[in-house]
């Protein structure tokens, strides 16, 4: 009775009151210290601990059940622990120990006729193997099952292991396979009046034929499962049916055809569940259908759908759960009947074998619970593998993104670049230009002043001249120098450190990023002060590396003040905007500081700024990837630090600190 | 013997007053031209505080650091000289909007960046 007890408790979750009776029955157990007893108490536990999803402790109780069983001789017993104890290891994915106590009670099960017992034994033996991949030894044992399944007419295992079959061979596009074991299955539903799983079964027919490309027997496949299906206008059987119509039309490239029948299958389920793995491929296939007829704007819609369900699958085979479930609560009726025979026969014993059998019939129950449990297991292994792929075709795919998105950013600055460097360009060039010009007039000068004899007014001709030409050179190398970095920055970076003036380098920027901002904003002005250390010493930098975190840290600060400015300006307040950069040679290190007067940066922005994608401009205004990638260059680049100050009101500084 | 006209240049780029120098050596040489060089608006508005009645022509760099060209010139046109100073703004930003907002504050010329001396000298003498 205690036995019972604990089944009856646990069932109804309260645990708490079926683990008092546990322990009763162990103190019972003690007091009698009767093999039996102690067997019963530890098979009790077995699956008490089973129930609670605590396998570990489940296995050791069972473990000392079995042989305490084989002992006393109790057969039945013996074949019951070892089945569940299997589903243990099964639960644990120890599918090596699964197989050895499930052929324990098979063999039990063998010697004792019991073919029944065994037709369960088999289906789970099947099941292991499909675990363990090994599909060759899966469908003999499937076979076996339904042979056995048949003799005792267990139909409900025998539809289960056809289903299982047909779902197994498409898995492993063994097309004709599938399609003979879900026509077994349709048959088999057709009989037991179950119009849902035929129809179910008739279009997984229907999808292996189509694979075949006997698209007329698909078709009439396909007709058949939805005269069924709209007969028991069961949501889920309606959507198999429709979009396996769908799909056979579909690759017969008769888009326009499959539409409504996609369309159908997907309406179906509008109530149900939107967001099931097959519903995205529906959408998914539904897209292409539309694009190929000249939809486009539907095809984007279809897809957009696909992709919002690929993110938030639910991954259910629901068919097939749907058979499986009708197939348990059989099972569980069945032995619902069993259990009630058995005791009628123990009643007439009036022992405590109740208490034995009672729990064996709970045992079956368990069994049947763990065959969910075994199977959900299993899809979530498969969903798994399929999920991990899933996941790392997306990671290639954010890499991908990512060295894009570097790229654009690169190229966004460029664009505010470009705009500075144009006019920026026109400064030296002015200086080339008209220095060469007044130096040509310089020669004629100096041709008259030889001419005339005056040697005296000749060479300081000259002299000028010389020191235009020097002139010359040094605004050409300005120019020069001014092009080499917009494309050193468009570049990727060579990452080849060498010695660098970041005074100059700072400048240089600096001057850019005012005329870029310029040119974007002509309105725009800003007093910028410099600071360098004249004993700054040249720092080991990548230059294009260093170059675009000065630039992004001023292209901030410049955006900030003109910010305050504006709002300072419209509240009818006088504001000068400031942007200070300084250089600082310190003891082991240089720090680079970049400051702006402008309204400071928030707490709760602050942590995030170095973010990639943060960003506090408009949408379209900043890529939010310029902090993170300068973040990224002057800590893992250059083994430095990038810090910010910020108080509102004042202004921010942002401070680069890069070690000798 | 015509008036010599005094011309302060306002450019933060240093190398500007050689090139003045050399392209209006023969102005200067004759007396015709003097010039004044400033590196930055405020110095510019230094310049004119101390010598008030000086400079008959300003020419003035749009984009400098700090004060820029065009708050110059609008500082320029607002203090009370009669007549004022005739303003020619020189920029590297040629575009349509920089010239119209330089001519919107009464510059009275507009010229980018590389310069032209000799449309350069050519306004000068009609401006004067």
């Amino acid at each position: 009775m205690r036995a019972k007890l604990v089944h009856t408790y646990s069932y109804q979750g309260n645990s708490k009151a079926a683990l008092k009776q546990l322990s009763e029955f162990k103190q019972l157990a003690e007091q009698m210290k009767d093999s039996g007893t102690f067997a019963n108490y530890y098979n009790t536990a077995g699956l008490y601990y089973g129930m609670q999803s605590k396998y570990d402790s489940s296995i050791y109780f069972y473990e000392k059940a079995i042989p305490l069983y084989e002992k006393i001789g109790n057969r039945m017993r013996t074949g019951q622990g070892a089945s569940n104890l299997a589903i243990a290891y099964q639960q644990q994915s120890n599918y090596s120990k699964a197989l050895f106590y499930q052929q324990k009670a098979l063999k039990i099960q063998e010697e004792d006729g019991n073919l029944s017992s065994m037709a369960y034994t088999l289906v789970n033996m099947a099941n292991t193997y499909q675990n363990m991949g090994d599909n060759q030894r899966a469908e003999s044992y499937f076979l076996k099952t339904i042979d056995l399944a048949k003799q005792k007419q267990l139909t409900n295992v025998e539809l289960y292991a056809y289903t299982n079959l047909s779902s197994m061979f498409l898995d492993m596009l063994q097309w004709q396979k599938a399609y003979d074991f879900a026509m077994e299955a349709a048959k088999l539903g057709g009989k037991m009046g179950d119009k849902g799983i035929q129809a179910a079964s008739l279009s997984k027919a229907a999808l292996a034929k189509a694979r075949q490309n006997k698209t007329d027997e698909a078709l009439a496949l396909s007709k058949q499962a939805i005269a069924l299906a709209d007969s028991v206008n069961q949501p889920m059987i309606i959507q198999q049916a429709y979009s396996g119509m769908g799909y056979v039309l579909k690759s017969q490239k008769r888009w326009k055809e499959a539409i409504p029948f996609y369309e159908k299958a997907l309406a179906s389920l509008k109530d149900v569940d939107q967001f099931i793995e097959e519903n995205g491929s529906f959408y998914r296939e539904l897209s292409e259908c539309y694009e190929q007829t000249g939809n486009p704007v539907k095809a984007l819609e279809m897809y957009k759908q696909y992709t919002l369900i690929a993110d938030s699958v639910h991954s259910k085979d629901n068919i097939q759960k749907a058979t499986e479930l009708t197939m348990n609560y059989e099972f569980e009726k069945k032995e619902q009947a069993e259990k009630v025979k058995q005791e009628a026969r123990d009643e007439l014993n009036r022992t405590r074998l109740i208490g034995l059998l009672s729990g064996l019939a709970l045992s079956l129950i368990i069994i049947v619970g763990a065959l969910i449990g075994y199977r959900n297991k299993q899809r979530a292994n498969a969903l798994l593998k399929r999920q991990k792929k899933e996941i790392e075709q997306t990671l290639e795919k954010l890499k991908d993104t990512q060295s894009q998105l570097i790229q654009s950013e690169k190229m966004a600055s460029l664009g505010e670049l470009t705009a500075g460097i144009a006019h920026e360009i026109q400064n030296p060039l002015n200086f080339v230009n008209n220095f060469s010009e007044v130096s040509n007039e310089l020669v004629k000068e100096v041709k008259d002043e030889l001419a005339e004899g005056n040697l005296q007014s000749a060479k300081e001709l000259l002299d000028d001249i010389e020191e235009n030409l020097t002139k010359i050179t040094h605004h050409g190398k300005r120019a020069d120098g001014i092009v080499k970095g917009m494309l050193q920055h468009s570049r990727s970076s060579t990452g080849n450190k060498e010695p660098t003036n970041l005074n100059a380098l700072a400048d240089e920027y600096l001057r850019l990023a005012y005329h870029g901002m310029r040119a974007k904003d002509g309105s725009f002005n800003a007093i910028f002060r410099t600071s360098f250390d004249p004993a700054l010493e040249k720092a080991e930098v990548v230059p294009q590396d260093m170059g675009r975190v000065i630039l992004n840290l001023i292209n901030n600060a410049f955006y900030a003040v003109a910010e305050k400015s504006r709002k300072e300006k419209s509240a009818g307040n006088h504001f000068e905007p400031m942007v200070t950069i300084s250089t600082h040679q310190q003891p082991g290190q240089i720090e680079i500081r970049i400051s702006d007067n402008g309204n400071g940066i928030p707490g709760e922005v602050k942590d995030k700024i170095f973010q990639p994608f943060f960003t506090t401009k408009p949408t379209g205004q900043g890529t939010g990837l310029g902090l993170s990638l300068s973040y990224e260059i002057v800590t893992k680049g250059h083994g430095g630090t990038l810090v910010l100050e910020s108080t509102k009101e004042h202004g921010t500084t942002f401070i680069v600190r890069l070690p000798r | 013997m015509m008036k010599m006209i005094k011309i302060l240049v306002v450019d933060d780029e240093k190398d500007i007053q050689p090139l003045f120098e050399q392209r209006f050596r023969k102005e200067i040489r004759s007396g015709e031209m003097e010039f004044a060089f400033a590196f930055s608006g405020e110095e510019a508005m230094q310049f004119l505080e101390k010598n008030l009645h000086e400079a008959v022509l300003i020419l003035s760099d749009i984009n400098m650091p700090g004060m820029s060209g065009l708050e110059l010139l609008s500082r320029i046109k607002a203090r009370h000289r009669e007549p004022p100073p005739t303003v020619m703004m020189i920029s590297a930003y040629g575009d349509q909007e920089n010239y119209k907002k330089a001519m919107e504050l009464g510059a009275d010329d507009f010229i980018s960046k590389p310069v032209d001396f000799v449309v350069l000298k050519e306004k000068i003498k009609k401006i004067v």
